[in-house]
């Protein structure tokens, strides 16, 4: 049971990822990135990780998706846009690529599953544990404060390089 | 408290970076509508005081930090490497003709943010610090490479880097998930040293079962490794981004980025297989993944110089030979041997000089004649003798004849690849060193032996004299190798 | 005088350097300080010619030896040294780059650039001949190439972009070859030391590992052969130097000719044959072959040819093929005339692109059919090209013709039937040379005289300089060849003694 609601959800996901690139319209790419997030978090809830699912649902569903229709539809990025660019026909041009890439990476996947040398339970639970918002906290926190740091310059950069590219070009040797 | 203070010592060259960065930032907007070469001027200093820092660290008994940092020489060696072609590439930044000058600040602090992320690759053992460290690089360099937004080449370039970049790293971070899945720790050292009594079965213990998953994980983190060094078949970003990136973000890219990929290859390699505590399976299975290694060198070493031959494009030329010289810098890696390791680390360090030395050229002769096709560089020769002649030394250099530092590096290389067994992969390497002069001599051909149209060059004396000093000392380190040699031997892995 | 030999080497970079620092306007100045900058090694190898005592180096060793440690990675050393072989190359270097030098004085491109690559390329051929350390000897081997390129590149003919990349395409696949090799050698026996290497191959001490199905001494052997083979060049590897010959500038010409085609031969001796003599002898007769085809197909070609710088250019080609059958047949005569060959061909041959060189000034055309009876506005240019032609097909009392007839005695001498076949073979070489040489004589100097030709000036007192020195030469070592042999036997008989251990 467990096993066929996780490849549904998998499955799920996966055509919600292809959905973001091939929709036309953007609108309906960001809510093909809504299910996939909301396949995701529901993967996370069936593993064990219920902190881990809920966040994800706040805030890459709540949050940062609302914001992106809201962007998309006070910008009115219609259909209009994309016209010039047949998404649908250059996919199909690297579509048998696609397919070919992908589901040799996934027949590896399934061949490497089945002669993975078992994972006892005792393990799994020991995984599982990171589950609660204290052990999460001070795994972020603690073992993996560096990283987290790390974390936070590679955010500062991203907003740094997005600001870069969105503020007005200036014309070159305008001294 | 002490615990924190003591490891933030050991991390001082990345807070002093990361202040830098934020002070590049800040010290733009304070030079609001002025002159922003103030800023390029600053980043050199923070850059010079680093250099001090790490060079009084070579040779220190290597420590810990927060329990993922490894602060040992072979990662002192590649910051010193990042924080030495940082310095050049900022001065190539303030001679760039093409850029202007003002409100650039964005440019050093996103420079010296990438060297941060190469800071982290270099200096872990941990697979998590080791992928944040990528991206914040690979960001750095997608906003790097499209930094002339206007220009449709730039912003095709920094499209598809993005594409790319976020395939691959998408892909080795799916080998790092198997990776922890098989052996439940993102520490390569203890991965390699699990006996796999415990569970889940650990390195040694899934490969006694079957390779299989071992060899999918393997792959695929590799692939995010290849992507960095532009290795085939994760080449296809390296032509259009060198050629419509600014050249000196192309030069970063070229010298650092893929510095900075290498680096982390030997250690994730050194770490999981040549370790002190590596279990017996382990390092066996290294032998094959050195297999793996020697046949992607050969493709990629062989398919750089082909496709190098047809380029008309100066920048696009180098980008092919910088694929082809990764080729070159697996030879040492697929040996799989502390020997071969040092041998790739020389051939960093020549790839250094003459790499700069060569983009530098570009960066003069773009600027000069707004062009980077080998057409136009017609006679340059006799127009601009001195930057020409320092350009032959570096592809002499690049060839690898002597008496350049490049020679050495691939006797180097050679000999290691011969002492593994690879005669194969070394023959491979000699053609293709021969199929190169070909290509590379079309450029001092059309340097020197092409009558030069007319109209002079201006001069631009500072940053001719910094291609001369690279020139000299190409050759300089090529008749007297010691010197680098020591210091490579120093800041060995193994 | 100890360092004599690093003197020599390297006082033409002290002059190039000078050369570089002067303005390019200075253009008379460049001129003499390239005499200069190759008068001193000139004269500090004919001293060191007379100084040597050949005795001293009968039993293997060298003289004047200098051991500096170079690289400590590798250890690899400066060391250098001369013995009999080496010794007169050196002379003839001298000879022919200071020679080379008011050759030149006819060039009127950026001068400052061609006098200071002409030295540098001094300085590559002369480290070449007195390097006793593979790593270094390779080192030289490859900055020679650089300046040949750009010289031929630069100042030569129409299609000189072409040849001088095919040149250099050609040399440097020999020259990997050559590094994969040397480095397996340095693996195998763990120095770089060309002399520790033949001692080791005494003992039977030089073994590695097979390459592609073949036994390490075969495969190290044929690496090392094509390398040297390629520079020589032997048939099939010559198709660049017709080329490289045609277009390059007569200097460079005489240079190529005289000196670079040497060192394919001194570095089998040097370097192949001795540290490989199982495999040279197993190979020895298929290197007969291949001598001998280079001396008749090289003829033969030569007389086809209407071309007449590219008729001397295959001259070479016939005439190198001499090196191999005489070391090949692995007798003192035979090796001993293929030293001599190398000396007297150097001499020869470059006397030859000289002359190449004075018509070509005045006629610019090359076409050995357009001229005819030019032995009537001309005599002393006719003069001399006939001494110089008799040299080249060998004529008694001319070096060619000693250097030949001991080559050819010493291959019959070997007592192997096959060789004496093959020495009877390369007699038709000898005869199609002297038909193509004195064809090309007459074709040139008799005959009705063409009117534009009426009014050629004569040699001028520049160009006799240049080439009666060169034939003097070949007159004196025809004469008294015990001037040259004496000071090569010792050296030959060790290096017959090194090649026929174990036979």
């Amino acid at each position: 049971m467990e096993q066929l609601v996780f490849y549904s959800l998998g499955l799920g996901a996966v055509i919600g990822a292809l959905g973001v690139v091939t929709a036309k319209n953007p609108i309906l790419s960001v809510l093909s990135l809504l299910w996939t997030f909301f396949c995701l978090a529901c993967v996370y809830l069936l593993i064990g990780f219920e902190f881990l699912a809920v966040a994800q649902i706040l805030v890459y569903a709540g949050a940062i998706m609302v914001l992106f229709l809201f962007v998309i539809m006070l910008l009115n990025l219609g259909t209009s846009e994309a016209a010039d660019f047949d998404t649908a026909r250059a996919m199909g041009r690297r579509l048998p690529l696609v397919l070919l890439v992908g589901c040799t990476l996934a027949a590896l996947s399934i061949l490497a599953a089945q002669q993975v040398g078992g994972t006892s339970d005792e393990a799994r639970a020991d995984l599982r544990s990171v589950g609660s918002l204290t052990d999460l906290a001070q795994v972020m926190f603690g073992t993996y404060l560096l990283a987290f740091e790390a974390a936070s310059i590679l955010l500062l950069a991203g907003t740094v390089a997005v600001v870069m590219l969105a503020k007005r070009e200036r014309r070159k040797n305008a001294a | 408290m002490d615990a924190y203070i003591e490891p933030l010592k050991a991390l001082a060259p990345e807070l002093l970076l990361t202040a830098a960065a934020l002070g590049a930032l800040v010290l733009d907007l304070l030079m609001r509508g002025r002159d922003s070469r103030f800023v390029g001027y600053f980043t050199l200093v923070s850059l010079a005081i680093v250099a001090i820092i790490l060079m009084n660290r070579i040779g220190d008994e290597p420590t810990a930090a927060f329990g993922m940092v490894v602060v040992d020489n072979f990662g002192t060696f590649f910051k010193l490497f990042t924080v030495a072609s940082l310095a050049v590439v900022t001065i190539f930044v303030l001679s760039d003709r093409n850029e202007s000058h003002h409100h650039i600040g964005e440019y050093y602090f996103l420079l010296l943010g990438a060297a941060i992320g190469i800071f982290f690759m270099v200096s872990t053992n941990h697979l998590l610090l080791l992928m944040l460290g990528l991206e914040l690089l690979s960001l750095a360099s997608y906003a790097l490479a499209g930094f002339h937004k206007g220009e449709r080449k730039s912003a095709e370039a920094a499209m598809k880097y993005v594409v790319f970049g976020g395939l691959s790293a998408g892909v080795m971070l799916y080998g790092i998930s198997l990776l922890y899945g098989l052996t439940g720790t993102l520490d390569l050292v203890e991965m390699a040293k699990s006996t796999g009594e415990a569970m889940p079965a650990g390195l040694a213990g899934q490969l006694t079962t079957s390779a299989v998953p071992v060899a999918l994980a393997m792959v695929l983190v590799l692939a995010g490794f290849a992507y960095k060094m532009s290795v085939v078949p994760f080449h296809f970003w390296t032509p259009d981004v060198y050629e419509g990136a600014p050249t000196p973000v192309t030069t970063f890219l070229a010298v650092a980025s893929k510095a900075a990929g290498v680096a982390a290859l030997l250690r994730f390699l050194g770490a999981l297989f040549l370790g002190p505590d590596v279990q017996s399976v382990v390092a066996e299975y290294g032998a094959s993944v050195g297999q793996l290694l020697a046949i992607l060198a050969a493709v990629t070493m062989t398919l750089g110089n082909l496709s190098a031959m047809r380029q008309t494009s100066l920048k696009r030329l180098l980008a092919y030979s910088s694929i082809a010289h990764a080729g070159y810098i697996l030879i040492g890696v697929a040996t799989m041997t502390g020997a071969g390791f040092e041998a790739a680390m020389f051939y960093m360090a020549a790839y250094y000089f003459m790499n700069l030395g060569a983009f530098g050229f570009v960066l003069y002769f773009e600027g000069t004649l707004g062009s980077d096709s080998i057409e136009a560089l017609k006679g340059y020769g006799f127009k601009a003798p001195l930057i020409s002649i320092a350009m032959v030394t570096f592809l002499v250099s690049l060839t690898g004849l002597p008496p350049t530092i490049g020679f050495y590096g691939k006797y180097l290389l050679f000999k290691e690849g011969l002492d593994a067994g690879m005669y194969w992969l070394v023959g491979v390497a000699a053609l293709n060193s021969v199929v190169s002069l070909f290509y590379y001599f079309r450029i001092a051909k059309m340097l020197f032996l092409k009558e030069p149209a007319s109209g002079s060059v201006p001069r631009q004396p500072l940053f001719a004299g910094l291609l001369a000093v690279l020139c000299v000392l190409t050759i300089y380190f090529g008749l007297l190798p010691d010197a680098i040699q020591e210091f490579v031997r120093n800041c060995l892995l193994i | 005088m100890e360092h004599i030999l690093s003197w020599i080497t390297f006082i033409p970079l002290i002059g190039m350097t000078a050369i570089i620092c002067l303005p390019k306007q200075s253009v008379g100045l460049i001129k003499r300080v390239s005499l200069v900058a190759t008068g001193i090694p000139l004269i500090l190898a004919t001293w060191l010619y007379f100084q040597f005592d050949p005795q001293s180096v009968a039993g293997g060793g060298f003289a004047f030896e200098e051991h500096i440690p170079w690289i400590k990675g590798i250890s690899a050393n400066y060391s250098v040294g001369v013995d009999g072989i080496s010794l007169p190359l050196i002379w003839l270097t001298c000879i022919l780059l200071f020679l080379g030098v008011p050759a030149s004085f006819g060039i009127k491109k950026s001068e400052k650039a061609y006098y200071a690559l002409l030295l540098l390329l001094e300085v590559g051929i002369l480290g070449v001949f007195i390097s006793l350390d593979y790593f270094l000897f390779y080192v030289f081997w490859e900055i020679m190439l650089l300046p040949m390129y750009f010289l031929i590149g630069i100042w030569g003919g129409p299609r000189r972009e072409y040849a001088a990349i095919k040149f250099f395409l050609y040399t440097l696949a020999g020259s990997v070859l050559m590094l994969i090799a040397i480095i397996s050698l340095r693996l195998g026996t763990g120095t770089f030391s060309i002399p520790e290497m033949v001692n080791m191959a005494q003992a039977g001490l030089v073994v590695g590992p097979e390459f592609i199905g073949l036994d390490y001494s075969t495969w190290v052997f044929w690496f090392l052969f094509v390398g040297f083979a390629i520079k020589i060049p032997v048939f099939p590897f010559h198709t660049w130097l017709p080329d490289a010959h045609v277009q390059a500038p007569t200097p460079i010409s005489v240079i190529l000719a005289g000196i670079l085609l040497k060192l394919g031969g001194y570095g089998l001796m040097r370097g192949c044959f001795p540290i490989m003599p199982v495999a040279f002898q197993e190979n020895a007769y298929a290197l007969g072959i291949l001598g001998v085809i280079s001396i008749v197909y090289g003829s033969f070609v030569a007389l086809g040819q209407t071309d007449f710088k590219r008729m001397v250019a295959y001259s070479s080609v016939s005439h190198m093929g001499y090196v191999l059958l005489g070391t090949g047949a692995l007798t003192v005569w035979g090796t001993d005339g293929a030293a001599m060959q190398m000396f007297a061909h150097g001499t020869s041959s470059a006397a030859m692109f000289m002359v190449v060189g004075v018509i070509y000034d005045r006629a610019h055309h090359r076409d050995l059919n357009g001229f005819g009876g030019l032995c009537q506005p001309m005599p002393i240019y006719w003069g001399l090209t006939t001494i110089c032609f008799f040299a080249a097909l060998g004529l008694p009392t001319m070096s060619g013709f000693i250097a030949e007839a001991l080559t050819l005695l010493g291959a019959f001498q070997a007592g192997d039937p096959r060789f004496q076949v093959l020495v009877l073979i390369s007699v038709i070489g000898i005869v199609i040379t002297a038909a193509f040489l004195l064809w090309a004589i007459q074709r040139v100097f008799f005959g009705s005289l063409n009117e534009k030709y009426k009014d050629y000036p004569d040699m001028t007192p520049r160009e006799i300089f240049c080439m009666a020195p060169l034939l003097f030469l070949c007159l004196l070592f025809g004469v008294f060849p015990h001037i040259l042999l004496d000071v090569m036997e010792p050296s030959v008989q060790h290096l017959v003694t090194l090649l026929s251990v174990g036979k």
